[in-house]
């Protein structure tokens, strides 16, 4: 009985973090949204339903299919101290099934892209990271993403 | 019995001297003599009609015997189980909590929130453009090297 009981313990002590890190960049979003010092842009799957339903000239039509496959986007930027957080945020992706798709290291200056992937050739998730002296980024999009698409995007709206 | 022997035996039960054996043999020998011994006789007949006197029976209301309710017995591993079910289910309420507090939208015009959005995306695609050119510009080094070294 005693072991039945300290097995149980041992078990959800085991299992807490497990549970936990599932949500961990949603947990990072959320520990910093109430923090003054931060800009948080956050995107609901509802609202991207509603802009797909959107009809309007004003978007391109080669962003607007972008913008169609994505089903959430949070963003979270500050202006200061952005090696700090880049760093951990770094430890936090490590435990979230998320691959390094791209890494930019510069003086002082890094960035880094991860991706995890649907299975097949589209991505679900694409996180971008970025951090320097002055300037701390943290975009994650959500949907059904391809390197492809997101690459042509900003050679579509510059044109 | 004789009445001398009789007499030390009611000397000694006076004396609180006699055993249990000897009293019921000057019990049997009073009343073998009912007429003798009469201070004796009132004190055995006293006692015998002590005897009959029956106490009777109260009831004490303090002490009333309550009826044993019987009780359900809940095993050990049960309250266990049902504890650990408990304890899934806050878990799991508790780490949801945390997820909920975030879907707040920033916007709520939708022509706002997609121009935002695009924005972003902006950011993110020009990053990947710059991370491929990079990666495209050390490719050409790498093969300038190989053209280099194809020389020798």
């Amino acid at each position: 009985m005693k072991n039945f009981v300290l097995n149980l313990i041992f078990m959800f002590a085991v299992l807490s973090p497990a549970i936990s890190q599932t949500g961990s960049l949603d947990t990072y979003f959320s520990k910093y949204q109430d923090d003054e010092t931060f800009t948080v842009v956050n995107i609901s799957s509802s609202m991207f339903a509603a802009i797909a339903g959107l009809e309007s000239d004003s978007i391109d039509p080669e962003a607007k299919a972008i913008l169609d496959n994505i089903t959430g986007m949070k963003i979270l930027t500050k202006q200061s101290n952005g090696e700090t957080y880049f760093n951990e945020v770094l430890n936090l992706i490590k435990s979230k099934g998320l691959e390094e798709m791209m890494s930019i290291k510069e003086k002082g200056a890094n960035m880094r892209i991860y991706g995890k992937s649907d299975g097949s050739k589209y991505l679900k998730e694409v996180v971008l990271l970025r951090g320097d002296k002055d300037n701390f980024v943290l975009m994650q999009v959500q949907g059904k993403l391809s390197i492809e698409q997101l690459s042509q995007l900003s050679r579509t709206l510059n044109n | 019995m004789e009445n001398k022997d009789l007499d030390i035996l009611v000397q000694k039960y006076v004396e609180a001297q006699t055993t249990t054996e000897e009293e019921l043999v000057l019990k049997s020998a009073l009343a073998e003599r009912k007429d003798e011994y009469d201070d004796l006789q009132a004190l055995f007949g006293y006692f015998s009609q002590q005897k009959s006197i029956k106490t009777p029976q109260f009831v004490n209301p303090a002490f009333q015997e309550s009826t044993p309710v019987k009780r359900k017995v809940i095993s050990m591993q049960w309250v266990a189980a049902a504890a650990a079910i408990a304890i899934m289910v806050v878990a799991f309420f508790y780490f949801n909590q945390s997820n909920a507090v975030t879907s707040a939208d920033t916007f709520t015009d939708p022509q706002l929130a997609a121009e935002n959005a695009l924005k972003a995306l902006e950011i993110l695609s020009s990053e990947i453009n710059r991370g491929q050119s990079i990666a495209a510009d050390q490719l050409k080094e790498f093969e300038n090297l190989n053209k280099y070294l194809n020389i020798f």
